[in-house]
């Protein structure tokens, strides 16, 4: 199985609230490709949650379009979006115990959620062995109720897994976990991506964790804030031609500043009006 | 990981998860969904049940009521003579034959017979009687001396035929054919034994014995009892007088049920119908006809009372069931929201639902069916009859219908939950309750109750759909109460937080928030209602079967006494109950009660309304002393002053003049005195009365004259002589009624001193009276409330001799005991005054049910020649108005009740199992931040109660105003009465009653099960959910 890449074209997403819309997501270009473990990062509220749902067709867009692999999610009957959810796509929500049947065990879940792949006539791991390769074997058959915070989101890592997905989503999968937890989770998530070529894509407030991910997006305000890519920060610029500053620079140019673009030999500076001396702020793009 | 299936792995199993996760982790909901399809099939199972348990007791009822001629079918072919000759009656077997199969495989054995009347052509009287053949009637009566009858010509008499007409084996007595001459020679009889009755279901009502007697007097009669005999006696006769034969058979008891009879019933008919056809001789008797007839119309009360009070507490259950369902499913919102991340789809997560929560309710319908059986075995062994159980197609298709409600009902449920939007699915934390405020379904569903109700108040809905009407008020104001008082508790809640009650505060905040409370409210509120529905209707169909019963028996025990000798029945009541407290004489007319008041009041029953003591004084009669009169000679002085009588000529007339006496045994007599003299003349009268040798009464003066004559001028009257003795008598106008009317005008005026005198102008007919004051001129009477306005039409009440006579309303009462509407109670002194006690009026004994009074009163007029006729006892017409559907489908609101108080308090008790976790973080939430724990189990313990309390209000006053609206279409007796017997009004002892148990039991349950939440409140708690 392959990953499947993502993109997302002029993505909106808007929520209808008692009296007033909230747009939670406001074009978002984002493009992942296939086998790439991506962090979305954010503020709490910028719409990193509202993406991944999308992602996952549980929302469908107010606007723009949603491709995951050859599939058009926004347009998609929901006969085809329970089968990708099925086959092809598997969701981590926050919370461990949202992820999984209550009353079971590891095995148990995994197994339900095999069922329908299985039915599918797709050829999957052994339970047993899906449960083992996140090292909770041990644990396998034990009631859900005596898993340790850390084992339990290792269980739903297991069954987002299980059907062997092209893209997973996972929603602050670190959270709540102590830190050899957390690191199990994330070498788990990574040994998805790197064994199966799985495209990861998961939402995370923790800096440590955004650090070891080899590419992270920065989701501010409902749209693309910037990007980081091996420790470096970037900002995006959109497909219409704005360029979002990232935060440490916005502090300095706060809204109404104008702003010169100068480029100087192979980097470019911006120069705020009456500072002409002073450069505000700059920042360098490879040409 | 590998792409191999290892040979570890086994598939998921839905049915294992299912199972696991209803009986291994949520045990106490599957439990509560058992208990619930349990009381929902029990309920819906239970109404054909119960319906068919009381038909069949009905018609053992019936059955046992009846009279055995009432219970068998007899053809009879009759004889018929003509002025040409005679027709014989039909071969009996013949007359068998026309009785279809169908219908005698219903009977029992068919018995053939012959009848016809006889009389003895010898003796002073002869006795006229019965002579019978009935085939095999020898095994069915006590030979008491000689033989059976074997030859023609043979009979069996009575003893009383015995020694009334000397009829002793041996005796010989000829009879005569319906035509005497020499062809049809007289029939002899010979006695060879006589005989008693017994079995009297074989004979078929054929009365036998009772009749011998012999009458004395001008006319004198005599009655022999039957003469049993063989049929080759009526085969050799020639055809005898009334002669008739037949073929009759009891109705089969044995196993008869209901189809039973209501196929003979319907065989019965078609015979009746084809009657004419077979033959003009041909006769049916049968009361069959009658008896389906009554069952039927008791089955289709009972196929309005059942559903009444069944059907609002199924849909009761039913919308129970939803709730739980609906929270059950709620609860199992993550399973839903996995189910669908892993692609199941809307589908797949119901079936998750459905695999976990209809096992469990499956598995409640097959207790829930046998609870209905058992409830229907109770039910038969509390009904009257033999009938064995039955289950039915009824019972069958109730359960099939139960399971098909909890299928729907379920599948409704999962489906809902299961199709929302997956983005609401997934969402963490509690579903928020839906707002106070009217939902769009919500309002559709309050309008058209509301409208429902309306229609119901109005009268508009009628039939079936009017049943419906106390479950719909229910319903509406349960939905409104929780919409309504949600804002105001919210409101409340804060001000009084703002005040620092916490407790109060809290707990009015959170009911007017969460929709549980608003579920408590509905659900308590239509529990209740229907509670108190349910058992008003019982308590009133109590009431209204006592009153019809306490009116139509009039008295504990009633009896006529044939014959119309009151003073004889007054001096034997002297005997048998010198107390005179306990048995009173009663002369009942066409629709007038004379009582002797001071006795009757305290024997008979008012149920409704009994007359104030001022009113029984009215009726009294005037204080005025009679006239005593002794002895058989009589003079009077007579002046007729002025006094002139003309024919319609003018020709002078004589006028005669008579008194009328009345004497104790109720015999009235005029005693001529001669004519009055001549204008202005003075003379002295005598005339002769027998009837006075042992005492009597003056009853009136009395004129005759010509009819058509006109009398007028006075006259004047003294010294009243019996047997030469002067009569202490009436001498002043005040002591004398007026007498008036169109024709007639007597009126009493000042005379001398010890005489009377009346001034007179009559014309038309005659005699004319006037009466002693001692007389009423207008009897007081109490009426009843319909009788006509004596404003618009002059009252008058029957007499003891028949005739109307002017009555004088003295009150009004609803009821007045075993008479009709427009009937009217009097003084028996009163009424008898002056008048005779003629066959027009029957003399009853009213008394205390108590046998030895009973015997001797039986005892003291059977020293006085008098028989007590047949006792009417209130305890028999009782248990008549008893044993009917009527009081048996209003007898399920004994169960109705606490069916639907077990349906909240289930529901409580589920709704506490679902929510408890969210409940007792809650209230660990407090804890942890300083609230004590006193004050976190009070909040727990009164967290329902504000729901729990307005419902119960609610649920009270809405069964009222439902059973306000509905009662008058209930049927609390069997027929609906001639008389007003039935009062609807609320009956307050079984209202405050159940507003008690509910106002206890319901807080209490809530209260309980917010302790146990609150108990588990640790703050550990507070992690759970995160």
């Amino acid at each position: 199985m392959h990953g499947l890449a993502i993109r997302t074209r002029g993505l909106v997403h808007i929520y209808h609230a008692e009296g007033h819309d909230v747009a939670a997501l406001s074009g978002v270009d984002l493009d992942v490709a296939a086998g790439e473990m991506v962090g979305l990062l954010g503020p709490s509220g910028s719409g990193k949650s509202t993406l991944m749902s999308l992602l996952a067709g549980i929302f469908r867009p107010s606007a723009g379009k949603v491709f995951v692999g050859e599939s058009e999610l926004s347009t998609a009957p929901s006969r085809d979006l329970d089968r990708l959810r099925a086959t092809d796509v598997g969701l981590m929500l926050q919370g461990a115990g949202r992820n999984l049947l209550p009353h079971t065990t590891p095995a148990d879940n995994v197994r339900f959620a095999q069922h329908r792949a299985r039915r599918a006539g797709r050829d999957l791991a052994d339970p047993a062995d899906v449960i083992a390769d996140l090292g909770l074997a041990e644990h396998a058959d034990e009631p859900l109720g005596r898993l340790t915070p850390g084992g339990l989101q290792l269980a739903a890592v297991a069954v987002a897994v299980s059907t062997r997905p092209g893209l997973l989503l996972c929603d602050e999968p670190t959270s709540q976990l102590d830190h050899a937890a957390r690191d199990q989770v994330l070498e788990a998530l990574a040994r998805v991506n790197r064994a199966y070529g799985t495209t990861v894509v998961l939402v995370t407030h923790d800096p440590d964790v955004a650090r070891v991910l080899p590419r992270t997006v920065t989701i501010r305000d409902g749209r693309i804030g910037g990007e980081g890519r091996s420790g470096e920060e970037y900002a995006v610029v959109t497909a219409d031609g704005f360029l979002p500053l990232l935060g440490h620079v916005r502090d300095r140019l706060p809204p109404g500043t104008l702003v010169r673009v100068h480029e100087v030999g192979d980097h470019f500076e911006l120069r705020a009006q009456g500072d002409a001396d002073d450069a505000t702020g700059s920042t360098g793009k490879d040409r | 990981m590998t792409g191999s299936r290892s040979s570890r792995s086994h598939g998921w199993s839905p049915v294992r998860h299912a199972w696991r996760s209803a009986w291994g982790h949520r045990r106490g909901q599957a439990v509560a969904l058992v208990a619930i399809s349990t009381l929902i099939t029990a309920c819906t199972a239970f109404a054909p049940v119960y319906d068919r348990a009381m038909q069949q007791a009905l018609v053992d009822t019936l059955l046992a009521q009846a009279t055995p001629a009432e219970a068998s079918v007899t053809l009879v072919s009759e004889s018929s003579d003509f002025a040409g000759g005679a027709i014989d009656s039909r071969d009996p077997r013949e007359v068998a034959a026309l009785i279809p199969d169908d219908v005698a495989a219903r009977l029992g054995p068919v018995v053939l017979g012959r009848t016809a009347i006889v009389t003895p052509t010898t003796g002073e009287v002869p006795p006229a009687g019965l002579l019978l053949w009935r085939d095999g009637a020898c095994e069915h009566v006590r030979l008491l001396s000689g033989t059976c009858p074997d030859a023609t010509g043979e009979i069996l008499v009575s003893e009383a035929d015995v020694e009334n007409f000397g009829l002793r084996p041996g005796a010989e007595r000829v009879v005569n054919p319906v035509y005497i001459d020499d062809q049809q020679p007289a029939v002899r009889l010979e006695v060879v034994g006589t005989y008693a009755p017994r079995d009297d279901a074989w004979w078929q009502g054929q009365r036998t014995v009772g009749f011998s007697s012999i009458t004395r007097g001008l006319e004198p009669s005599a009655n022999h009892d039957a003469w049993l005999t063989v049929e080759q006696t009526f085969v050799d006769a020639p055809i005898l007088t009334g002669e008739t034969s037949q073929a009759g058979a009891p109705v089969d008891t044995t196993d008869g049920d209901v189809d039973s009879l209501t196929a003979l019933g319907e065989g019965v008919q078609e015979i009746a119908g084809a009657m004419d056809l077979r033959g003009a001789d041909l006769e049916l008797r049968t009361g069959v006809d009658e008896l389906t007839d009554d069952l039927r119309a008791q089955v289709a009360q009972a196929h309005r009372t059942v559903p009444l009070l069944l059907a609002p507490m199924a849909v009761l259950s039913v919308f129970v069931l939803w709730l739980v369902l609906t929270a059950a499913t709620s609860a199992r919102r993550g399973e839903v929201a996995v189910a669908r991340l892993r692609g199941r789809g809307p589908a797949g997560a119901a079936a998750l639902l459905l695999l976990e929560l209809l096992p469990a309710l499956l598995v409640g319908v097959v207790p829930g069916a046998l609870v209905a059986l058992a409830g229907g075995e109770v039910v038969r062994r509390l009904l009257p009859g033999e009938s064995t159980f039955e289950a039915g197609p009824g019972f069958a298709a109730a359960v099939l219908l139960a399971l098909v409600a909890v299928v729907l009902t379920t599948l409704a449920a999962a489906v809902r939950t299961a199709r929302e939007p997956l983005h609401d699915v997934v969402r963490s934390g509690p579903v928020a309750s839906a707002p106070w405020a009217f939902g769009a379904v919500e309002a559709f569903v309050v309008a058209s109750v509301g409208t429902g109700v309306v229609a119901f108040a109005s009268g508009s809905l009628q039939g079936p759909l009017a049943l419906a009407g106390p479950a719909l008020t229910a319903l509406l104001t349960g939905l409104l109460l929780a919409h309504l008082v949600g804002p105001a508790e919210r409101a409340l809640g804060r001000r009084l937080l703002g005040r620092g009650w916490l407790v109060t505060g809290t707990s009015l905040l959170e009911t007017g928030r969460r929709s549980e409370g608003r579920t408590v409210i509905v659900v308590v509120t239509v529990a209740c209602a229907l509670a108190t529905f349910s058992m008003d209707a019982l308590t009133i169909g109590e009431r209204n079967r006592s009153t019809a019963s306490q009116h139509e028996a009039g008295a504990p025990a009633v009896a006529g006494v044939p014959g119309g000798d009151l003073d004889a029945v007054r001096a034997a009541l002297a005997v048998a109950d010198p107390t005179g407290s306990r048995a009173t004489p009663v002369l009942v007319g066409r629709d007038t009660l004379a009582v002797d008041a001071v006795v009757f009041r305290r024997i008979a029953f008012f149920p409704r309304q009994a007359p104030t003591a001022e009113e029984w004084r009215a009726i009294a009669p005037p204080d005025d002393q009679p006239v005593e009169i002794t002895g058989s000679r009589v003079a009077l002085d007579v002046w007729s002053d002025g006094l002139e009588a003309d024919d319609i000529f003018g020709s002078e007339v004589d006028v005669r003049l008579s008194l009328v006496v009345t004497s104790a045994t109720g015999v009235r007599r005029a005693a001529t005195l001669g004519f009055l003299p001549s204008d202005g003349a003075r003379g002295r009268l005598t005339g002769t009365i027998d009837a006075c040798e042992e005492g009597c009464r003056l009853a009136a003066l009395q004129l005759a004259t010509a009819q058509g004559a006109n009398i007028r001028g006075e006259l004047e009257l003294a010294d009243l002589r019996v047997d030469g003795r002067p009569v202490d008598w009436v001498s002043s106008a005040s002591d004398w009624n007026t007498t008036q009317d169109e024709d007639t005008l007597i009126e009493p005026v000042a005379g001398s001193e010890g005489s009377v005198r009346f001034a007179i102008d009559a014309s038309g007919f005659y005699p004319v009276e006037v009466s002693p004051a001692w007389v009423p001129a207008a009897v007081p009477a109490l009426l009843t409330d319909d009788h006509p306005d004596s404003d618009d039409e002059p009252l008058a009440v029957q007499g003891s001799d028949g005739i109307e006579r002017p009555g004088d309303e003295v009150g009004r009462v609803v009821l007045l005991p075993a008479m009709p509407d427009g009937s009217a109670l009097v003084d028996l002194d009163a009424v008898t005054r002056g008048a005779a006690i003629t066959r027009d009026s029957r003399i009853e004994i009213w008394m205390d049910d108590a046998p030895d009074l009973e015997a001797a009163v039986r005892s003291a007029l059977g020293e006085r020649d008098l028989a007590l006729g047949d006792v009417r006892r209130y305890a028999d017409v009782r248990r008549t108005y008893d044993d009917t559907v009527a009081s048996w489908s209003l007898a399920l609101g004994a169960a109705v009740a606490p069916a639907v108080m077990l349906l909240a308090l289930l529901v409580l008790l589920v709704l506490a199992a679902i929510g408890w976790r969210t409940r007792a973080r809650d209230l660990a939430v407090l804890r942890l931040n300083g609230v004590d724990r006193r004050t976190t189990r009070r909040l727990g313990v009164w967290a329902r109660l504000p729901a729990v309390l307005i419902g119960v209000v609610g649920g009270v006053l809405a069964g009222l105003g439902g059973a306000a609206l509905a009662m008058p279409d209930v049927a609390f007796l069997p027929e609906a009465p001639e008389v007003p017997v039935l009062d609807v009004s609320t009956s307050w002892a079984a209202v405050v009653a159940v507003a008690v148990v509910c106002l206890v039991l319901l807080p209490v349950a809530a209260a309980l099960t917010g302790l146990v939440v609150a108990r588990r409140a640790h703050v550990e708690r507070v992690r759970e959910g995160g």
